[in-house]
């Protein structure tokens, strides 16, 4: 039985889909039989992302409303073997699914499947709850702006609420900004949302040219940012440890640092 | 509940029964008025019977009960001689509940230990009663009340969190949280939501080891961030003043 991930963040732009394209691709490259879904239904993109668009002929709307099989709709990927993407209808609406469906849907690939990567819509409303229903795990992507990390706290309330465990990926890094205290650092990121890091990921020109040629820059990239993705997926495997468990400067550890107990 | 000492002394009071009557409590000291006393009356017990001990109260807190409204004028009367003997009036209320030592029957008690002398210099705090079962609170709560709520956080953005009680936070709240007590609010972590304090009261504080929160409301006031940076703060805490809230580091003293 494979793994379902659902990857989502509540604000929209701050690298769901690329995340999805590059853990999914990265994860491939590891050797995983992979599945990408594209949640967002009636603004799919995760096909473009991935340089697929134009073989698609069945969606997940297809599949869960019986048109098709899942087998069929099912598009191979152009240079992995083992990595498939079933795309998002583009003229559905979200409450073309419901949640009962996804999630009987999800439980069907992951027999098939070690890795089921689910890219969810920005939001928190229906697509959000198509998306996270058959989810086992949730990897929330958030970038060092504040508007993005309060999207992503709403998030991880919610996925909590549903007993979902959640890791957290910091998207767009820029170093160069982190040292002139122009941005959150990753540590600031980590520090609010409370969550075990899986990595960040630099702020990187090669991503959005490989976006836009369709081809996710972690399969064979050497750019920072894909490296960073690959190092991400060999965590999500089980094949890296986390170097640190960032999981923030913890409630005690706080506690001791206001009580002057611990080096700040 | 026996009365250690009394004003007795003075003759004139002892017709009417004391006018005051000095104790003390587990709760702490309590200065006990006879609602039928004058102001003058209460004034010249309390006097007699700390002149007996001068000094030795100073530096505590005391509550005054009055089982009815104190007569105009005595509480600022008990404040004035307090406050010649180093004490503070913390609260004024009726008693917190009849006695249980009063039910009991008088036969019990010589078993145990002789009757106390009536000149006693030395108040003793009253110990806790043998054969009670049921614990009594320190504090009683008001009616409707619940007692402290403990939530562990981090409280995210979005969550609403109510106590109809005091209400305390191990861990954060984050920005975009809302968290609302009809009681006070303790945030062992950062504070960086919005925090309301008192509700449906005036009187209540909010304290946290860091105080950077969106918005502070504590009764019917409100108050928003600085928009300076003020981090490294430490330990804070807001009151209300009863004009306005008041955010001072936190000394270990809550101003209630």
């Amino acid at each position: 039985m494979g793994r379902a991930i659902v990857i989502t963040s509540g604000k929209g732009g701050v690298g769901k889909t690329t995340a999805t394209a590059n853990l999914g691709a990265g994860l491939a490259q590891l050797g995983m039989s992979v599945v990408l879904i594209d949640a967002d239904i009636g603004l799919r993109n995760l096909d473009v992302v991935m340089g697929l668009e134009n073989r698609i002929v069945f969606h997940v709307v297809d599949v869960i409303q019986g048109r098709c099989s899942a087998q069929k709709a099912l598009i191979k990927d152009r240079r992995q073997e083992n990595l498939y993407l079933l795309p998002a209808s583009q003229t559905d609406e979200k409450d073309a699914v419901t949640p009962e469906q996804m999630k009987a849907l999800i439980f069907e690939l992951k027999n098939v499947f070690d890795f089921v990567i689910i890219d969810c819509p920005a939001g928190i409303e229906q697509g959000f709850k198509n998306a996270v229903a058959g989810a086992d795990e949730a990897i929330v992507v958030a970038t060092p702006e504040v508007s993005s990390i309060r999207d992503a706290d709403r998030v991880v309330g919610l996925l909590a609420a549903n007993g979902i465990p959640t890791a957290l990926v910091v998207n767009r890094i820029s170093p160069h900004m982190v040292k002139r205290g122009d941005m959150l650092s990753q540590a600031d990121v980590i520090e609010i949302l409370a969550l075990e890091l899986l990595g960040g990921v630099p702020l990187d020109e090669e991503i959005v040219a490989s976006t836009n040629k369709g081809m996710p820059a972690s399969v064979n990239g050497r750019s920072a940012a894909a490296k960073a993705f690959m190092s991400i997926a060999r965590r999500i495997a089980g094949l890296e440890v986390a170097q640190e468990r960032q999981t923030g400067a913890g409630f005690f550890a706080r506690l001791g640092r206001a009580l002057g107990l611990s080096p700040a | 509940m026996l009365p250690l000492s009394t004003a007795s002394e003075n003759p004139a009071d002892v017709a009417a029964g004391p006018a005051i009557i000095l104790r003390g409590t587990s709760a702490g000291l309590e200065i006990v008025v006879d609602p039928e006393a004058s102001v003058d009356a209460i004034g010249d017990a309390l006097i007699a019977r700390l002149d007996q001990s001068p000094g030795f109260f100073a530096g505590n807190d005391v509550s005054v009960r009055i089982d009815g409204r104190l007569p105009t004028g005595a509480l600022s009367r008990l404040e004035q001689v307090t406050a010649r003997y180093g004490m503070r009036i913390a609260e004024v209320g009726p008693p917190p509940r009849p006695a249980r030592a009063q039910t009991v029957p008088p036969a019990a008690e010589p078993a145990l230990a002789p009757a106390p002398a009536p000149v006693e210099e030395i108040p003793i705090v009253e110990v806790a009663p043998a054969p009670d079962p049921e614990p009594q609170p320190l504090h009683p709560l008001p009616t409707g009340w619940e007692g402290p709520r403990i939530l562990v956080g981090p409280v995210r953005s979005g969550v609403n969190v109510d106590a109809s009680g005091d209400l305390v936070i191990l861990g954060d709240v984050n920005p975009g949280a809302e968290i609302n007590a009809r009681g006070n609010i303790i945030v062992l972590g950062r504070l960086r939501g919005v925090a309301h304090a008192a509700v449906g009261g005036e009187r209540g504080f909010i304290l946290a080891l860091r105080l950077e929160p969106q918005q502070i409301r504590i009764g019917k006031m409100v108050t928003r961030a600085g928009d300076a940076d003020r981090a490294g703060a430490g330990a804070e805490i807001a009151h209300c003043t009863g004009k306005t809230i008041v955010v001072e580091r936190y000394q270990g003293k809550v101003p209630i």
